[in-house]
């Protein structure tokens, strides 16, 4: 009586391990779910992700710590020959994302101030580190500045899976 | 008993048809659910706006390639002018921001659109979304040509 208590908790332990073991891995593009970081270690975590829609939602976590902001996106993996019927074979593929946060004033880091961003881009394996890293374009928008022509911001980023 | 009825009919089609006109009403930067149209004729519907969270939802109904309705997210943020740029308020450019992005489904692709609402003093004197995008498409001849961008104007359909 007193055995099957014990497998029931050495079986649960394992059980606890193999998660644990699989929550750790590192993101892919495939499977995003995951820490991605910028060369700032600023993180964003994809939290969700609907793999018949492509929507995905997850948050912003500054590299200061001093806060964290709701993310929501969708990721398009259309297989190659869906949407390049001439290129199937002999063009380029990769899975594409988009990540929108909202930069709210509460709990904002010193300075910041709030607005909204869009990264867009591709993820793909990167040749040389073998990881795979999303390269991506954004623009962010702040309501208030000095001038009328300069509310949005432009940049590029690349997000490579945190370890 | 009759006349209870009647008069509940009436009333309720009196209110039918001030739901109407409050829906039939364009959309504006401050309440932006409704319709908004770009120059191509492609139609950015926002269907929901949390204005506690800023989140927003719907769909957009593109003229030029795409056919069909495709689901939309994205965020608002009306931050007042004074929360921000303490030393700016009054004299500084306000405007609320809008990012939203649709996901082209089967078609292979993802947009999203980033940019101000605020009334064109140049041209209409009305509100209009002034947004830049960003296409990423999954399928291209070349690694070098998966993103494309441009510039959008959205305008409140009547």
């Amino acid at each position: 009586m007193n055995q099957q208590p014990t497998l029931r908790a050495v079986l649960g332990l394992a059980l606890l391990s193999g998660c644990v073991a699989i929550q750790a891995k590192p993101p892919t593009c495939a499977h995003p779910l995951g820490k991605w970081h910028d060369e700032l270690k600023s993180v964003i975590e994809i939290e969700t992700y609907d793999t018949a829609t492509g929507a995905i939602s997850g948050q912003y976590i500054a590299r200061s710590g001093d806060g964290s902001w709701p993310m929501v996106g969708w990721i398009n993996s259309a297989p190659a020959e869906s949407s390049a019927p001439g290129k199937a074979g002999t063009g380029d593929h990769a899975d594409v994302f988009t990540l929108l946060v909202r930069w709210g004033a509460r709990g904002a880091a010193p300075g910041a101030v709030p607005s909204v961003t869009a990264w867009t881009g591709t993820c793909a394996v990167n040749s040389q580190s073998g990881l795979a890293q999303i390269s991506t374009l954004w623009h962010t928008a702040r309501p208030d500045t000095r001038f009328e022509w300069e509310h949005t911001l432009t940049g590029s980023e690349v997000l490579v899976p945190t370890e | 008993m009759n006349k209870q009825i009647a008069c509940s009919a009436v009333l309720g089609l009196a209110l039918l048809n001030v739901c109407a006109s409050v829906a039939a009403k364009p959309p504006s930067c401050i309440q932006p659910v409704g319709r908004w149209e770009n120059v191509r004729g492609s139609v950015l519907e926002i269907r929901n706006y949390n204005a506690a969270t800023g989140a927003v939802s719907g769909q957009y109904i593109s003229n030029s390639g795409a056919t069909g309705s495709h689901p939309i997210v994205g965020w608002i943020n009306s931050a007042p002018a004074e929360s921000s740029a303490p030393d700016k308020a009054d004299k500084g450019n306000h405007a609320e921001v809008i990012t939203f992005a649709v996901s082209w489904g089967t078609l292979g692709g993802i947009s999203a659109w980033t940019g101000t609402c605020a009334v064109n003093s140049q041209s209409s004197g009305r509100e209009q979304i002034s947004a830049l995008w960003h296409t990423t498409r999954p399928n291209t001849g070349f690694d070098w040509d998966h993103t494309l961008t441009g510039s959008d104007r959205f305008d409140p359909i009547e």
